[in-house]
């Protein structure tokens, strides 16, 4: 497959055009990533620092931008947790460098071993960088179900991905799956410090993990929570998300690392994730029992009080045309259940 | 005194009409495509009163929504024409409708960036041109497969809705099964998949019918198409014939939602 797109130079000529059956590949990766100009970034480094955010607890603070080739896809969070014996990550990054440089972020701080890679979930940002801790060594945890995804949409988003940020930054990267996948939630000792991983259904995503360290109270949400941030909803499923929040809410942490966005201190900014889906259910819901096009959701644009949040738009653009196809296949007791 | 005025506006309509406008999207391909598709004597305007309603950004190239609403003054319209300057199936669809529409919506493909127009012929002969420019991110609505390639219906099944609208006015709704292949997709084999499209389309009611339809296989896969009618019908009938010589037909007889 190739990634370039055939262009039609001047729709008067004939169109003979060869190209390979790269539309899944392109149309697929929409859905969760959008289109800059490629360009290669040479020498190019994530300048990773370690942010500490509790003892024991670092955060790499992904930037609240698009892919773009000035970031290389680092648009989400990751972190670590250091234990009396080993570290736990958090995430590994959106390729196989920026997993490198996170590892080699960690032993600045710590010579213990990275025993654990926690991904979150399948998304590009948040997995493709796995290969660097399975290549040493590390035990990378996954839900099935999202690994499984990764191994399908993988190869496809990789591509996509690369014609955004450039090869600078994913070369190298290659899709792995994870050494272990969980389906149930895990307790974790890295010495003196007991972490949590829980597992998430069928919300976000179909397998959601989030990490909760016990003892500095900091929790690492993954994509169930966006910050500032307009949520992506490729594979959500809205009513049992927000079920998932509440869950979120009630753990007792005192610092929540969203996937995006910056870090909280309380669940006040949980209505940025919790407003937004729940808009966009009840808008689609709407159009879909009245007949209205989305041509006619999109027209006005994105409403107060979203259209200030970072990537409103094109998340808007893409989340009516996936909500609305998936309500308009409902049958009407379906759609009436949603409607409660 | 007023008929003066009239003669006036008339000319200067005219005037600019004769020169096929002036394409507000500055697409140089205008020229070939207006004079192909409306007619190389066509009077043309471009009419900011038609609202052409789509994203301007788009991502799913195969299956782009748009809506036209007619303004009251175009209601009596012969004829609306959509088409798509950097299409390889550069016109979509012609509607001649038989009553009057308020509306008319459809999905369609866009290839790359490009001019979208919808084109309506006044009862004077006049075309009236909407025109919207489209980013499109990802490219090949035509000449690449779709993104899923499960069709659960029968090539030609018919489903139609029927919604309220205001006043006693509606909306009708119809999805024909059908995959509208382009003849530019080629698959990794080499082969290319052969055009295979809907070609023809009627709707009509127990008053008669309400539009007839040409398309092309610039409307996507499963394409849905959407009127709006200042009245409501009891029975909406919904027929054509695709590439091939297959007919289809649809009934509805079931109350509004």
């Amino acid at each position: 497959m190739t990634p370039k797109a055939c262009r039609l130079k001047d729709s008067r000529t004939p169109l003979s055009c060869s190209r390979r059956a790269a539309g899944l590949a392109r149309a697929a990766a929409c859905l969760i990533l959008f289109t800059t100009v490629a360009w290669d970034a040479v020498g190019a480094s994530y300048g990773l620092r370690p942010q500490p955010v509790a003892p024991g607890v670092y955060v790499f603070p992904g930037s609240q931008d698009a892919l773009t080739p000035d970031n290389g896809a680092n648009i989400a969070n990751t972190g670590f947790i250091v234990g009396s014996r080993e570290v736990l990550a958090v995430e590994a990054g959106p390729t196989r460098r920026y997993g490198k440089e996170m590892l080699a972020a960690i032993r600045s701080v710590t010579d213990l071993p990275v025993r654990y890679a926690v991904i979150t979930h399948r998304h590009p940002d948040h997995s493709f960088g796995l290969g660097a801790f399975r290549e040493a060594g590390i035990d990378v945890l996954m839900h099935p179900a999202e690994a499984e995804g990764l191994a399908n949409e993988g190869p496809a988003l990789l591509e996509f991905m690369t014609a955004l940020v450039g090869e600078a930054w994913t070369q190298g990267t290659t899709i792995e799956a994870p050494s272990e996948t969980l389906t149930e939630d895990r307790h974790v000792d890295l010495g003196d410090r007991p972490v949590d991983i829980l597992v998430l259904e069928g919300g976000h995503s179909s397998g959601d993990l989030v990490v909760h360290d016990r003892t500095s109270g900091v929790a690492f949400f993954g994509d169930l929570l966006f910050v500032g941030r307009a949520a992506t909803v490729p594979h959500a499923d809205i009513g049992v998300w927000l079920m998932h929040l509440d869950r979120l809410e009630s753990l007792p942490w005192t610092t929540g690392v969203p996937g995006h966005g910056p870090i909280l201190d309380d669940p006040a900014r949980f209505a940025d994730t919790r407003d937004w889906i729940r808009f966009l259910r009840s808008r689609i819901l709407e159009a879909v029992l009245t007949g209205e096009s989305p041509a006619e959701v999109l027209d006005p644009g994105v409403p107060e009080p979203f259209a200030g949040m970072v990537e409103a738009g094109p998340t808007f653009g893409r989340a009516v045309l996936q909500l609305y196809r998936r309500y308009e296949a409902m049958d009407p007791a379906e759609l009436d259940a949603l409607a409660q | 005194m007023r008929s003066t005025m009239l003669f006036a506006v008339a000319a200067l309509l005219i005037t600019a009409a004769d020169a096929r406008g002036v394409d507000p999207a500055g697409s140089e391909l205008w020229e070939d495509l207006s004079g192909a598709y409306l007619g190389e004597d066509a009077k043309v305007t471009f009419n900011d009163s038609i609202r052409l309603m789509m994203a301007d950004r788009v991502e799913s190239a195969h299956e782009v929504p748009i809506m036209v609403k007619v303004p009251h003054d175009l209601r009596d319209m012969q004829e609306l024409v959509l088409l798509v300057d950097r299409n390889p199936i550069q016109q979509v669809a012609r509607i001649t409708p038989h009553r009057r529409l308020e509306s008319v919506g459809m999905n369609i493909r866009l290839e790359e960036s490009t001019p979208v127009r919808a084109a309506i012929l006044d009862p004077s002969g006049i075309w009236h041109v909407a025109t919207k420019s489209v980013l499109v991110m990802s490219a090949g609505g035509c000449s690449s497969p779709p993104p899923d390639g499960a069709v659960v219906a029968a090539v030609g099944d018919v489903n139609i809705k029927q919604f309220e609208r205001h006043g006693g006015a509606s909306r009708l709704k119809v999805r024909i099964h059908h995959p509208m292949d382009t003849g530019f997709v080629v698959l990794e084999d080499g082969d290319v998949v052969p055009p295979y499209y809907v070609e023809k389309v009627r709707i009509e009611d127990e008053r008669g019918v309400i539009a007839d339809m040409l398309t092309w296989a610039a409307m996507s896969r499963d394409p849905v198409i959407t009127i709006d009618l200042p009245t409501e019908g009891q029975s909406v009938r919904v027929s054509g014939n695709d590439s091939e010589g297959l007919s289809f037909e649809g009934l509805e007889n079931a109350p509004l939602m």
